[in-house]
């Protein structure tokens, strides 16, 4: 299944929204505190769908330097909040990580570098905004709470619970691939290159008659 | 084909006058061709010889039966034009300087299209390539640059894992989907009660919505949460084992290299000594390829032979009794 940044953005964006929308009302308990746990429910089902879709993660051949990393993770933030840096973009574009078409810009998911590594930029990146997202439940959770609203505050209570856990497993499961695969194919490829240029003398001296 | 075959010596320069007139002539330092003031037994053109060798990864040397290797004459001119070490500027101060050390007996291009950087180390004495001895230094150089290069990526690589460990301060395996789906179940039960959920009223329906979409949630969790993993642990015991290869390999090397470059001023050598130090030699590499290749070894050797040899030599330890007992012999035949 291909995967594309834009439900990332999509899924995160709606949690903030719906949060901000309840929390910018004069009063919770009349602003539909439901369908803000309809919209936050909505949108974790899809990035769980999502996140359990991945049943891989690309390989990195080298570390991207962190200036590059950086400028799409100001590209995603701005696609999120409406407004993309254009120094970001250039330095994003000119890496080959983000696609520019006329006033789109796209953060695609690539198998191969360049774009794989936003994989590890995009996935850290929904975790950091749903952790911001965390600490704007519990705000509301408690002013449910104070006007005694007990369900739907309970309800908030789990969205708090869900959204951390998705973020930890976002953070999570990109830096285990690394742990476990770092993105330094070169450790690797030293090995073997070494071994290969050790073998073939080997193999030279050892068949050589010495007599 | 050589380019260059008369040079003339003189203030510390060489002037390389081409065979053809349209080329023009060439001047160089000479000193490529000497020993190092401050360290008389390392040659100066070591430096270039390794450049050969390890000219696109090593890949263009093309080693022989007998141990002798060599490059193609346009690849040893890439090689020193590309050199960071600046060796040459252009194409042609490439070929002027090939052409020299030929001249001077450090390498072979004099004929055909290739250059020859070893010839087997066994048939050098007594003939006018023994410099090539500091060849054979050069190419344990090459092996210890890349093994250094190699230890220093696989000790960034070690800092990275150390530094997200402690950026990430929950794991996966703190989130509990199955505990999660127990809660919401058990909560979806008390809330229907013994009707059924579509007899709910509009209030316990949002909420029963919200539990089921969450109990879906970690349902979906549970299957991205994959299995849980050691991280950092295994690939980190991996690491060190690899980077205790290479720094025992390493040592080995040193050692291999100053014998040569030993080999290069002790000049006489017994032919009885070197068929001696052939056989060591040979025996050292066969060694080294043994523990360079665990995978081909664990394709050889099934369990069982694997388990009855468990506890036996180790080929770290018999390498470096290789190299030892090849140290003894060199050293002997220096002394001579």
């Amino acid at each position: 299944m291909q995967v594309c940044t834009d439900r990332w953005i999509e899924a995160v964006t709606t949690v903030e929204t719906a949060v901000s929308r309840l929390r910018t009302a004069r009063r919770p308990e009349t602003a539909s505190p439901w369908d803000t746990v309809a919209s936050v429910d909505g949108a974790l089902l899809t990035l769980s769908e999502t996140l359990a879709a991945v049943d891989w993660f690309p390989s990195l051949s080298a570390a991207p330097p962190e200036a590059t990393d950086r400028a799409v993770g100001r590209v995603l933030d701005g696609l999120a909040d409406g407004t993309v840096p254009a120094d970001a973009v250039e330095t994003a574009v000119a890496a080959g990580r983000v696609v520019r078409s006329g006033d789109t810009v796209e953060v695609p998911l690539g198998r191969e570098q360049p774009t794989a590594a936003n994989w590890y930029v995009v996935l850290p990146w929904a975790a950091r905004r749903l952790e911001t997202a965390v600490v704007e439940l519990q705000r509301m959770g408690r002013r449910l709470q104070a006007v005694d609203e007990p369900r739907v505050a309970d309800a908030f209570g789990r969205l708090e619970h869900a959204c951390r856990d998705t973020a930890t497993v976002l953070a999570w499961q990109p830096a285990v691939v690394l742990w476990l695969d770092p993105p330094d194919a070169l450790v690797a490829a030293d090995f073997e290159q070494l071994q290969a240029f050790l073998k073939r003398t080997v193999a030279a001296n050892t068949e050589a008659e010495f007599s | 084909m050589k380019k260059f075959d008369d040079f003339n010596e003189a203030d510390g320069m060489v002037t390389a006058v081409p065979k053809n007139n349209a080329d023009e002539a060439v001047r160089f330092d000479r000193s490529i061709a000497n020993r190092r003031d401050d360290a008389e037994e390392e040659a100066n053109w070591e430096r270039l010889v390794s450049q050969l060798m390890d000219h696109d990864l090593g890949n263009a040397l093309d080693i022989g039966g007998q141990g002798e290797a060599q490059i193609s004459r346009e690849q040893a001119v890439s090689a020193l034009v590309e050199s960071d070490d600046q060796f040459a500027d252009t194409a042609l101060q490439a070929e002027a300087v090939l052409d020299y050390l030929d001249n001077q007996n450090i390498i072979e291009a004099s004929e055909s299209n290739s250059v020859t950087v070893l010839k087997p180390f066994d048939e050098l004495s007594g003939t006018e390539y023994t410099k090539m001895y500091n060849n054979w230094a050069a190419m344990f150089d090459t092996c210890i640059e890349r093994i250094d290069y190699a230890h220093d990526r696989v000790e960034e690589a070690k800092e990275r894992f150390e530094n997200r460990e402690e950026e990430t301060d929950r794991r996966s395996s703190d989130v509990n989907p199955e505990k999660r789906m127990q809660e919401l179940g058990q909560k979806m039960e008390n809330l229907v009660g013994d009707g059924k959920p579509s007899d709910l009223d509009e209030a316990d329906k949002q909420e029963f919505k919200h539990l089921r979409e969450q109990y879906h949630f970690y349902e979906n969790m549970k299957e991205a949460q994959g299995p849980e993993l050691d991280p950092g642990s295994d690939r980190v015991k991996e690491l060190g084992r690899v980077m205790d290869q290479f720094e025992a390999m390493r040592g080995i090397m040193i050692d291999h290299r100053e014998n040569f470059r030993e080999l290069a001023l002790g000049e006489a050598i017994f032919p009885e000594d070197l068929v001696e130090l052939s056989e060591q030699y040979a025996g050292f590499l066969s060694s080294l390829s043994g523990m360079m290749d665990p995978k081909e070894k664990m394709e050889d050797e099934d369990d069982d032979a694997f388990f009855e040899n468990l506890g036996t030599e180790g080929e770290i330890e018999t390498a470096t009794e290789q190299a030892e007992q090849l140290s003894d012999v060199t050293t002997e035949q220096t002394a001579q």
